[in-house]
């Protein structure tokens, strides 16, 4: 993954353009932000046929809306159907020669149930377009125009096999041996081929009201995973957080569910994986079902990756989650602020 | 990740995937198997055997109901030896309002097998057998790799549902 000093890098040298990005969206350790416009594209039709994919596609990226139905965000908010999906792009236009942009959603998106990839994060080798959001919420949802919507990285794409890629599991734990990776409680984790598995805590919540405003103090009531099971709803965001505190300064963490859970339907988060070079703390989860599973306190419920940095790394991450520790809490309003002051 | 003359160099070799078609970029191509499988429960159990029924995607498409998890697989078989594989869906099918998979993607180094899809759609979708579903890039390993996988679904060919009650039942026999 860039590092922020790679990213300003490879922009000067012309390999990597960002259209209206600030100054300011280049922050953060191996990421920036990415903003919503202030226009959704809706399906019209009651079925939807797979082998059309692509003119919807085109239809959203052309802003030339024909089976989709144009929908404008107004400034007092739209609020969105639970399980629809509303297509948009980005207000930045990408263009890369050589490196691989991908967008992943925000953490404190992710923990109010709100979705904006489906699997399609990676893009191209030279890309250059806007990049696709793809909306789905778990509960109503109140969401507004230009607002930060997601993070937007690059991968170097490379012959190289030697230095730059993914750690192995016997790597992870020199590094925890040598500090740069510290995940603890070392002593009940198990090490995989290329990843760690984490556990979730038995604390978790939801939210109380009906509607979840983007930009309101979303209540939440907490309550305690049962030994002998508790089964969770699929008309849920439900937030959660690891047992283990995890912290890395020579490398990019990333999560990402279990495949035996996966298989059950269970997402830890939405659209929200990718990690920041420095990050501090425990791993926040907005946990969806698609249907009623019973699950257990403290099982193992996702898996920590770790990719190496490309280029200088000159901060860690200070952002909105860093402040969080054991407290459920989606912290997008201190994300809008932060926004807001740039 | 590995570029596309890093994929076609270790072609083969350290990465395996069949059949295969031509490599294009930094990605394989992927497409989607006919063979589907549900989950029977409407209340699904960690520790319990969660029995499914298995459907055939007919040539002329088979419609997906909104919001229900319906497992799928690639019709590659894939194989990777110091590499992670990571499956990457398309802009065109998140277009959709469909996800292929649930866990976000990345495999294990040493991974042998056709990949499990999680698919679930937003509104009712019409799909297709052999309708291209996916691309897998691939991750260096850095470090000591001798440790590969050799999980649960190791092998895997047919759509594979969860395997996660057997790690209870272990923890039973102790």
């Amino acid at each position: 993954m860039l590092t922020k000093e790679e990213i300003k890098k490879q922009i000067s040298l012309g390999n990597i353009n960002i259209t209206n990005l600030t100054e300011n969206s280049l922050t953060k350790p191996n990421s920036c932000n990415v903003t919503l416009g202030d226009t959704l594209y809706v399906y019209n039709e009651k079925v939807i046929d797979a082998r059309n994919q692509d003119i919807y596609l085109k239809e959203v990226m052309h802003d030339l809306p024909h089976n989709l139905k144009k929908v404008t965000i107004p400034s007092s908010g739209l609020l969105l159907e639970p399980f629809k999906v509303y297509l948009a792009k980005t207000v930045e236009k990408v263009t890369t020669n050589g490196f691989i942009p991908i967008i992943n959603g925000k953490v404190s998106l992710s923990l109010l149930g709100l979705s904006i990839t489906h699997n399609n994060e990676y893009k191209d080798n030279c890309y250059d377009d806007y990049l696709l959001l793809s909306i789905i919420c778990t509960k109503p949802t109140i969401i507004y125009p230009y607002i930060p919507i997601g993070n937007l990285i690059f991968e170097e794409s490379l012959i190289d096999r030697v230095n730059y890629g993914m750690l192995s599991g016997k790597e992870i734990e020199r590094r925890m041996a040598l500090g740069t990776i510290i995940i603890n409680n070392k002593d009940n984790i198990v090490i995989n081929p290329n990843s760690v598995n984490l556990t979730l805590n038995k604390k978790m919540g939801y939210y109380v009201n009906d509607v979840i405003d983007l930009k309101g103090n979303n209540e939440i009531k907490e309550f305690y995973l049962e030994e002998e099971g508790t089964i969770l709803s699929p008309n849920e965001v439900y937030l959660a957080r690891t047992n283990e505190w995890t912290e890395s300064y020579d490398t990019v963490p990333m999560l990402n569910g279990r495949s035996s859970l996966g298989r059950l339907g269970m997402h830890v988060h939405c659209s929200g994986g990718m990690g920041s070079i420095g990050y501090k703390g425990y791993w926040h989860l907005g946990i969806r079902t698609t249907s009623s599973l019973k699950v257990y306190p403290n099982m193992k419920c996702c898996q920590i990756y770790y990719l190496t940095p490309y280029g200088k790394i000159t901060n860690y991450y200070e952002g909105s989650m860093q402040m969080l520790g054991e407290d459920l809490s989606s912290q997008y309003t201190r994300v809008l602020k932060n926004h807001k002051q740039l | 990740m590995l570029n596309k003359d890093g994929i076609i160099s270790n072609l083969n070799t350290n990465i395996v995937v069949s059949p295969l078609a031509k490599v294009k970029d930094n990605y394989i191509e992927v497409t989607l198997g006919n063979e589907l499988k549900v989950y029977v429960d409407e209340e699904l159990d960690l520790k319990k055997t969660n029995e499914t029924k298995t459907i055939i995607i007919p040539s002329e498409g088979y419609l997906l109901e909104a919001n229900k998890l319906y497992l799928g697989r690639t019709n590659e078989y894939t194989k990777t030896d110091g590499f992670v594989p990571m499956l990457n869906g398309l802009d065109s099918i998140a277009a959709l309002g469909m996800e292929i998979h649930v866990t976000a993607g990345f495999g294990d180094n040493g991974f042998k097998g056709t990949w499990t899809l999680e698919i679930v759609c937003a509104s009712p979708t019409l799909i297709y057998p052999n309708m291209p579903i996916g691309r897998i890039y691939y991750f260096p390993v850095i470090g000591d790799e001798t440790i590969k996988y050799q999980g649960k679904y190791l092998g895997q060919i047919n759509t594979t549902a969860s395997k996660i009650e057997t790690e209870y039942k272990l923890e039973r026999k102790k």
